[in-house]
């Protein structure tokens, strides 16, 4: 009987439009956060190529300074270490990349690898 | 049926009818609803075309990085040095016979790679567009490297590093930058 309109009037009824407004503020809300979660994932995608390239780099500064200095390198740990700290021109590279770099000597071979925590 | 055909009836006798009033709110509510419908709608349009533009700028640094590093790895491979002259990294073959070849240029010239007005050519093919290169040398106070139980080991000055800076389009608006670091070292045996 709520939804009875009184005899002789025409129109909506309070729950209706009320029903309707909620209807449109839901897919408003659903709009925006449509938008928002699609900006978040073309930065997460902007962040990962990047990092991709991060890793490289680290890749490619463990490994030269590791060819050039082995028996500093591996003084302590001949066969395996876990690289604690890479600043590059003041910027902290492990932070940029949220991963761990190791690397290991075997027989003379280098090999430098970035792991996740 | 029938009440609707009876509704249409009365209106046309003048008894039934919008007044000028409901007409006035009913577009007042039509043109809110409609403002807030636009808005909403420009604000994703506008969104969808910068993230078009920040794809197409993300795809072309990525195609320019990709070329500029498969390059210079493929000159170590292959027995080159790498120096860094002004905006140029050319490689150096020590062994036999020293030969010095432009590989990377951010200008026109007998380089493999060069960048002219924006577009980085490869071998003579457009690799990607709107895109600028910068090189940068790595010295020994750039490179920190820390090992446990191991004091911080310091780049000297007998290897160093080149900083590769590649951006696509505005980096401040929709463009897209991209860093890696390259060494310069010979890949050939020690």
């Amino acid at each position: 009987m709520g939804h009875t309109r009184p005899t002789g009037t025409q129109g909506f009824t309070f729950l209706e439009i009320m029903i309707g407004l909620g209807m449109l503020l839901f897919f408003m809300v659903f709009a925006v956060q449509m938008t928002s979660v699609a900006a978040r994932l073309a930065a997460d995608n902007r962040d990962e190529l990047q990092r991709v390239y991060w890793g490289r780099a680290a890749v490619e500064i463990v490994m030269e300074v590791a060819r050039e200095k082995p028996d500093v390198f591996f003084k302590n740990n001949p066969g395996f270490v876990e690289i604690e700290d890479l600043t590059v021109g003041g910027f902290n590279m492990l932070s940029a990349l949220d991963q761990k770099v190791l690397a290991s000597i075997d027989a003379g071979t280098i090999e430098v690898s970035i792991v996740s925590d | 049926m029938g009440r609707a055909v009876m509704s249409f009836a009365d209106r046309n006798q003048g008894e039934q009818g919008f007044t000028l009033l409901e007409l006035m709110i009913a577009l007042g509510i039509f043109a809110i609803v409609l403002v807030i419908i636009t808005s909403v709608l420009g604000g994703q349009l506008r969104l969808f075309g910068d993230s078009n533009e920040e794809r197409r700028n993300l795809h072309e640094a990525r195609l320019a990085m990709e070329a500029v590093v498969d390059e210079l790895e493929a000159a170590r491979e292959d027995g080159y040095k790498l120096d860094l002259v002004g905006d140029t990294i050319s490689g150096v073959k020590l062994d036999p016979d020293p030969e010095s070849v432009p590989l990377v240029s951010t200008v026109k010239s007998a380089a493999r790679i060069y960048l002219d007005d924006n577009e980085l050519i490869k071998n003579g093919q457009l690799v990607s567009r709107n895109v600028s290169l910068r090189f940068s040398p790595m010295t020994q106070d750039d490179v920190d490297l820390r090992i446990k139980d191991v004091p911080i080991i310091k780049v000297d000055d007998e290897f160093h590093f080149i900083k590769i800076e590649i951006e696509a389009g505005d980096p401040t608006q929709s463009g897209y930058a991209l860093t890696t670091i390259v060494g310069t070292a010979s890949r050939l045996p020690l």
